[in-house]
């Protein structure tokens, strides 16, 4: 049942802040009109829903046993990071203020969530593909990457070593309920909350003529997540530079893949008109 | 780490290697001196040491205690490597694979100072579980722990306190304390969670039903342990005294309640003290979990089984890690009807019967479990087994289980606790509850959340002192405390130097001061101890806790760390300084 009221409550929060942001952000008159228009939109998107969905799946099949390759392969982290970077989370929690918990907690669980959420709907909403299209590959790479890391390296955040303490679990003992169904408290590097978050900010800006206003809100949350992660004391500050490098390799990788994709579509296609024009023709041939 | 300023050399030294380090420990196993030797810094190389704990989402306590350890043996110039590991994994680590330098963790210790056999005795260290991880060897402890099984009185204490003397001198682990147990329970329907101490088996037998109640409701506990719902095989070693499965899934013949060893599903017994014999009687019509009836057969199989896993199959004997303190205690057994056995014990038989607590094990369901998995580390299927649907003898059935979520255990009416006119039903019975619900949460706080609400009854008695102010704020929600047998403690491979030095290990000992954490660390919920028994009536007085320890002093005062006295006990352990601070070999 926590859990359950822990999800209702997120959800409810995210809706209303989407609903409130799309209105001002996108306003309507960026959304396709014609029916036309959505069908030549949607058709440039699917492939890449489709290899989304092939993400998705391999992963989770991955998902399933990566604890067991982990604990026979996978390198411990944690305790080089706790040599080089030592207590510099508690020093950071010596800034601590209730109004910065509160602040900290809720763009951990719920910025972060709005942050996911608002540009698949907001890029869809909008009148070209590319935003969208660079979401779902840079959203694909950071989680296949990030997973590889979760396989091969064993890392503990500074919370689990009494390097300052686990705030947001303090403040609000519920929340757990939620994050140990997504989290595993072994896969802490890279952050993948400062990855996904600095992702959608550079996503952000470099799509700034679409949604000017977007740039605003989505910079101040995606530093704010950054900043969160280490404050409630989850992840080390080498977790967000690591989180930060694959954010950049991840756009980086989006963009390159994308004119990819866009070749390999448009060849993809030819190759399809071929082979239904070679099989026409051997029809017709049969047939007579 | 950063505070003290004699290693900082030492430290930003490490550092820069840091980087080199986490490609190359990859290939040398951790080892920080190759990397040193291979870069060309030093020709001593500094000793370094890994020291493994639990993260503190398991038990905040223990990593505390491991920080300040870390913290001191840099500030003494030993490079450390402080490792987290899941719980599992630390028992595999230590139990099984024997690969560590130093641990800090908890172990069960027992009331009777038999225990240290196992334990320490050198001819054990070749085998799993706790028998002897440290590998510690001794022939001085190794033949006193071996004389005080044939004595009794007098005689057998002075023995035993020989062997603690010897133990606190050689210091094979650094005993600190013993945690008092705490656990968060509501009484709106259940009451007598006071009448049997918390960690003991029998803790929940003495419940009984809030007035009005029924029995036959379900009793509903929190617990963070999610291995409970995954492998529920009793042969598995364990690093806690509250264990679900030799509580109330697995009976043994006898249990240790008002004051000594008494009948459990024996009815009765009658000893020959000069033939070194007890015939028992087992209670009429007893029945396993599944049914199947419940005969001396079953019990001639459990001594055995428990002396060689593999029945005879292996190259050579495998005995079961876990109750080799009592199985090396039968010498034979012979069935001599349905309901009657009669054991031979090896020693006298005041410590002899300590072999009569060992759970008895169905022979319809392990005896097709006896195969060997792998001869060299001496895993037989029997342990590597999940045993996903336990068949037991105990008070409680296995029902269900939800991996991960949790475990529904119910009511065994056949047992002699259930049933009018025994003496377990006189004494303890009947259950106050028809069935019990272990539920998997995800921390202490958010298992108290579910009590508040009235979504759960109690939590199984391993709430860290921290949880305490917060079960205070909860009107709906009491605390329960009694005192452990759970022994946290620093664990040394002696197989590996610098460990298997006797100096080194009590310089390391008295990094720590034992008072001192269990009043900063765990708010004075916990004793100090100076030796593995937590009860203190075997402890001599020389070795009684002072206000301080009598064999291993702190270097320091009142909490406050000396690093330069505890510099000099590394060094009266024959190691020596270099100018930048880094200890040497």
């Amino acid at each position: 049942m926590a859990l359950f009221e822990v999800l209702t409550q997120v959800t409810a929060v995210v809706a209303l802040a989407l609903g409130i942001s799309l209105g001002a952000v996108v306003g309507f008159s960026r959304v396709p009109r014609t029916r036309q228009q959505l069908v030549a939109q949607l058709r440039v998107v699917i492939p890449y829903l489709l290899f989304l969905g092939l993400a998705l799946g391999v992963t989770s099949l991955v998902r399933g046993v990566g604890p067991d390759i982990s604990w026979a392969i996978g390198f411990h982290l944690s305790p080089h990071i706790y040599d080089i970077e030592g207590k510099f989370v508690a020093w950071l929690q010596t800034f601590q203020t209730p109004v910065l918990t509160t602040y900290f907690s809720a763009i951990y669980v719920y910025g972060y969530a709005y942050l996911l959420v608002f540009p698949i709907v907001a890029y869809a909403l909008a009148d070209r593909t590319k935003p969208l299209r660079l979401l779902i590959l840079a959203y694909v790479l950071n989680y296949v990457i990030g997973l590889v890391c979760y396989i091969l390296f064993i890392a503990y955040g500074p919370r689990n070593y009494l390097v300052g303490e686990g705030i947001l679990y303090s403040f609000w003992p519920q929340a757990q309920f939620l994050t140990s169904e997504v989290n595993t408290n072994t896969n802490v590097f890279p952050s993948l909350h400062t990855s996904l978050s600095v992702t959608i900010a550079m996503l952000a800006v470099m799509t700034r003529d679409l949604y000017r206003r977007w740039v605003l809100i989505a910079v101040p949350i995606a530093i704010s997540v950054c900043l969160s992660t280490m404050y409630l004391g989850i992840h080390w500050a080498i977790d967000v530079l690591a989180g930060i490098a694959l954010a950049i390799v991840s756009v980086y990788g989006a963009t390159r893949l994308d004119s990819h994709f866009e070749q390999g579509i448009a060849g993809g296609r030819l190759w399809f008109r071929r082979g239904v024009s070679a099989a026409r023709h051997w029809w017709s041939t049969v047939k007579e | 780490m950063d505070d003290d300023s004699s290693p900082r050399n030492g430290l930003t030294r490490r550092r820069a290697l840091a980087g080199g380090a986490v490609a190359a420990s990859g290939l040398t196993g951790g080892c920080v001196e190759t990397v040193e030797q291979f870069f060309g810094g030093s020709s001593r190389p500094q000793i370094s040491v890994e020291i493994a704990t639990v993260p503190a989402d398991k038990d905040s306590r223990l990593t505390s205690i491991t920080s300040t350890l870390v913290d001191r043996l840099e500030a003494a110039g030993i490079a450390t490597e402080f490792l987290l590991l899941p719980i599992d994994q630390l028992r595999k680590k230590v139990l099984t694979n024997r690969d560590f330098d130093i641990y800090v963790g908890t172990m069960a210790a027992d009331r009777d100072p038999d225990y240290l056999r196992p334990t320490f005795q050198s001819p054990y260290s070749n085998e799993l579980g706790w028998q002897n991880p440290f590998g510690f060897a001794d022939h001085g402890a190794d033949s006193l722990l071996d004389e005080q099984r044939h004595q009794r009185g007098q005689q057998r204490r002075e023995t035993v306190e020989s062997a603690l003397t010897d133990l606190a001198g050689e210091q094979p682990i650094v005993p600190l304390l013993s945690d008092t147990a705490i656990a968060a329970v509501r009484r709106t329907r259940f009451e007598g969670w006071e009448r049997v101490r918390a960690r003991d088996p029998l803790w929940l037998l003495g419940l009984d039903t809030a007035a009005g109640r029924s029995r036959n409701g379900r009793l509903r506990l929190t617990t963070r342990e999610k291995v409970q719902t995954e492998r529920l095989n009793p042969l598995l070693p364990t690093f806690s005294e509250f264990d679900i499965l030799t509580a109330y899934l697995y009976d043994p013949l006898a249990r240790y309640y008002d004051g000594q060893i008494r009948p459990w599903l024996a009815q009765s017994w009658s000893v020959d003290a000069s033939a070194g014999e007890i015939r028992l009687e087992l209670y009429p019509d007893l029945t396993w979990h599944d049914g199947t009836d419940l005969t001396a057969e079953d019990v001639a199989f459990t001594y055995r089984f428990l002396s060689d896993m593999s029945m005879g199959s292996g190259e050579t004997r495998h005995p079961a890690p876990r109750f080799r303190g009592q199985s090396t205690l039968v010498d034979s057994i012979a069935v001599e009807g349905d309901r009657t056995v009669t054991i031979s014990v090896r020693g006298d038989l005041e410590v002899g019967k300590k072999a009569l607590t060992a759970p008895l094990f169905p022979k319809h369901v392990w005896k097709s479990q006896t195969d060997v998995v792998d001869e060299s580390t001496g895993l037989t299927q029997a342990v590597t087994w999940d045993n996903a649907e336990p068949v037991g003898s105990g008070p409680l059935a296995f029902e269900s289980r939800t991996v991960e979520e949790s475990l529904v255990l119910s009511r065994h009416s056949q047992h002699p606790i259930n049933r009018e006119g025994t003496e377990l039903f006189e004494r303890f019975g009947p259950l106050a509850f028809d069935s019990l619900r272990f539920r998997v949460v995800p921390s202490a706080r958010a298992g108290l959340t579910l009590l508040s609400d009235g979504e759960a009854d109690a939590t199984v008695p391993q709430l860290g002192n921290e949880m305490v102010s917060h079960v205070q704020d909860e009107p709906t929600v009491d605390l329960v405390t009694s005192p452990s047998r759970t022994v946290y403690h620093i664990g040394f491979n002696m197989r590996r130097r610098p460990l298997r030095n006797p100096g080194f290990r009590r310089a390391v000992a008295r990094l720590l001061d034992k008072g001192d954490i269990v009043e900063s660390i765990f708010d004075g919920y916990a004793d100090p101890l100076p030796t593995p028994m937590a009860d203190p009536e075997w402890v001599p007085t020389q070795l009684a806790w002072n206000g301080s320890d009598p064999e291993v002093p702190f270097a320091g005062t009142n909490g406050a760390f000396d690093v330069e006295a505890a510099k000099q006990h590394f060094e009266d352990a024959g190691f020596q300084y270099t100018d930048d601070g880094r200890l040497v070999y």
